[in-house]
């Protein structure tokens, strides 16, 4: 019989196996080390608690997980209820308050996926209720927040793993074994931006419903470009570099769709981070020719993660030259190749670089970081630094949300939980 | 002092330079003007920028006279002559005929007879203009850019006091300058294609060599050959390579190219055409392991 749930998966296996290969990338990577091939066995339990888009791509690959079922979901908006009871199966019981469907339901983890400012007290509610919480990225809407709900994991023991899903990518991981490898030299500089040109509206049935539907554009419920598009980003600046930004300056302004948001739809932003280095970022929603990147720069290379590729900054020499400069070095006087066996017409060379990762993605990582989750809910396995790395980066990102706000300088905040 | 290397990648290619007896500041400083130079040119001669002098030309020329600057119009001039010295084989018209058809295998090409002039490329000294008289015609800078190039660059260095070098482009345009740091001019060599030996090796000094043809792995790649024969109206498909030196590796590679098309007693014609200029022609034809060389002047090139 195919079934699909072996497809999924054969392609973890696959995937795991190939980064795990090296001792070094675990290294790098203690969450991917912690996880193992699940034998068949108990299923466990999940709440799916909002099912709006970004809910129901993340049950879409629930679904094809054996060691999990979808047992009840949970959203305030019928539309959305209905969208994922019909994904999650007939099994699925409906809710429309958290705090209620936590009373009636004996789950071991739930998925939240609501928008921002929902986060903080829902994701407390299920971590002081004994349950493992997925939640989407960005953490919470306010630093405090985002403190409270460290404080709520470490009181509870309970795992707590936000959706930075490039972390379970392997392109973004393969690019930091190599950094780490010292392929670019040290990290000196970094660049990344997220354009985009549309209104980042979604369709409304009703005007009353404008707020509740498009939230990412309205203050009480979002800190706009920074919390939905930049904290991605942030993520990966923070793990590359290792550290977390000592200040950040940021501005923004709506300056295009002036039609009644409250966010930006530009922003620009640089982090300190220590050692000199700099993170710059820009965002906007009214241009999208450069699209999605991030540049990451040393003096040996410059590597770009969302395209996958890496040019050095000196191409190595031609075989021929290199045996050249080979002989100047031993004071070798002979014949210098050109023109040999490897040697292809002009036309047909090209500077694309090197390629970080050359097998298509089936996925941002979205679907392993899934898959991850369920593994470390069965074995009731935290792994701390897959919650640094998403506290950090809300931290980080909410400090540019303020300093743009405030228009200063805003340093990283002391007397942290984490 | 240090051996400096520098490389960059440029007209479709990749350019080496190794400099020894230079400090790596005047390395950077002398490569910075060459990458500018090299840039600058592609950007006067590329078909791939739209906005290129050679690109406007092309748009231009079909449909008014084009008014180029000088440097622009001495080069067409000497391109026309390079077409009569090399008796049609060398034809930058050839763009004509890759935008007619596309430039993958099977295409249909026109022959088209040498007429002793490339009259269809009409120049006006007085004005500087350039005409195209033939509808659809379009200059093509593949054949000669990189050798014009390394001219360039070969001047940099020289008013930069450098007169010791090795400079590369694409592997297939070379330029030597004085001596090899260890000896005696420099010693080029076309590998073998299925051992590690030298089919032929060129000892040059203060010299170019080109290099044009097909190695049979290029032709599993491209069977039809990336050359074209528009006296023919053909792709040149054989297996094998034309090494020209000479003293200027624009010349080196215009030549290269068109001995490489050239039938056996042409090639002498044109080369007569050349003084100064001496050629090898490597054969892998006839399922043979062992390549054919014959030279194509009896002037010995060591």
């Amino acid at each position: 019989m195919n079934d699909p749930n072996n497809n999924s998966r054969r392609d973890f296996l696959k995937t795991f196996s190939l980064i795990s290969g090296s001792t070094l990338l675990l290294s790098q990577m203690p969450w991917l080390r912690d996880l193992h091939a699940q034998e068949p066995g108990r299923r466990i339990k999940l709440g799916i608690i909002g099912s709006g888009s970004r809910g129901n791509l993340l049950q879409m690959y629930l679904k094809d997980i054996p060691e999990c079922e979808m047992s009840c979901v949970c959203d305030n908006y019928q539309p959305n209820l209905e969208a994922g009871l019909a994904i999650a199966g007939a099994q699925a019981k409906a809710y429309v308050n958290h705090l209620e469907m936590l009373g009636k339901e004996q789950l071991d983890a739930v998925i939240v996926a609501t928008p921002l400012h929902e986060h903080a007290h829902i994701v407390i509610d299920c971590l002081n209720a004994g349950v493992h919480v997925f939640c989407e990225k960005s953490m919470a809407k306010t630093i405090e927040e985002s403190d409270n709900m460290i404080k709520a994991q470490q009181k509870s023991g309970k795992i707590l793993l936000i959706g930075h899903q490039r972390m379970f990518n392997v392109k973004y991981q393969r690019a930091l074994q190599l950094i780490r490898e010292d392929k670019i030299g040290p990290v000196t500089h970094i660049r990344a931006y997220w354009h985009r040109n549309n209104n980042w509206r979604r369709e409304i049935p009703s005007p009353e419903l404008d707020r509740k539907i498009n939230w990412r554009l309205y203050r009480d419920y979002s800190c706009g470009l920074m919390t939905e598009l930049a904290s991605h980003q942030i993520q990966v600046a923070n793990q590359i570099l290792g550290e977390v930004p000592l200040c950040v300056w940021g501005s923004g302004s709506t300056n295009y769709w002036k039609d009644g948001r409250e966010v930006e739809d530009n922003v620009s932003l640089v982090y300190k981070y220590p050692g000199g280095t700099h993170l710059v970022y820009d965002s906007v929603n009214s241009n999208k020719h450069y699209g999605l990147e991030e540049q990451i720069m040393g003096p040996k290379g410059t590597m770009e993660l969302e395209g996958g590729q890496m040019w050095p900054e000196i191409m190595p020499p031609a075989p021929g030259i290199l045996q050249l400069i080979n002989q100047i070095e031993h004071k070798i006087f002979d014949v210098i190749p050109i023109g040999g066996a490897s040697w292809i017409p002009d036309s047909a060379a090209t500077d694309k670089g090197e390629y970080i990762w050359n097998e298509v993605l089936e996925s941002d990582g979205t679907k392993m970081e899934m898959e991850a989750f369920v593994s470390m809910v069965r074995e009731n396995r935290f792994v701390p630094e897959l919650l640094r790395q998403g506290f950090y980066a809300s931290v980080a990102t909410l400090m540019g949300y303020e300093s743009i706000q405030k228009n200063q300088i805003v340093n990283w905040p002391e007397n942290l939980s984490l | 002092m240090a051996t400096v290397y520098r490389n960059l990648f440029a007209m479709g290619t990749r350019f080496d330079m190794v400099l020894p007896g230079i400090d790596e500041e005047t390395g950077d400083f002398v490569f910075s003007l060459i990458r500018k130079e090299i840039q600058r040119l592609e950007e006067m001669l590329s078909n791939y920028i739209e906005f290129s002098s050679l690109s406007k030309l092309n748009k231009t020329a079909p449909k008014f006279p084009f008014h180029a600057d000088k440097e622009l119009f001495e080069l067409i001039c000497d391109l026309k002559k390079m077409y009569t010295a090399s008796l049609g084989y060398f034809d930058v018209s050839i763009g004509s005929y890759k935008e007619s058809g596309s430039t993958g295998a099977g295409d249909e090409l026109q022959a088209k007879p040498f007429s002793g002039s490339l009259d269809e490329i009409v120049t006006n000294e007085l004005e500087k203009s350039i005409w195209f008289s033939q509808p659809g015609l379009s200059i093509d800078s593949g054949g000669f850019g990189k050798g014009l190039a390394l001219e360039n660059v070969k001047k940099v260095l020289s008013d930069h006091n450098i007169h010791q070098g090795f400079i590369s482009f694409g592997e297939s345009s070379v330029l030597v300058l004085g001596n090899h740091p260890f000896g005696e001019g420099w010693k080029v060599s076309i590998p073998d294609i299925y051992s590690s030996e030298s089919v032929c090796v060129f000892h040059l000094k203060n010299n170019a060599l080109s290099v044009s043809g097909n190695t049979p792995a290029n032709l599993v790649k491209y069977p039809q050959g990336h050359i074209i024969n528009l006296i023919a109206g053909a792709r040149v498909s054989k297996s094998g390579l034309v090494c020209v030196s000479g003293p200027s590796a624009f010349y080196a590679e215009i030549l290269s190219t068109a001995l490489f098309i050239a039938g056996e007693e042409e090639q002498i014609q044109i080369l007569n055409n050349f003084p100064g200029y001496k050629a090898v022609r490597v054969s892998y034809e006839s399922n043979c392991k062992i390549p054919d060389i014959r030279e194509i002047e009896y002037t010995s090139y060591e």
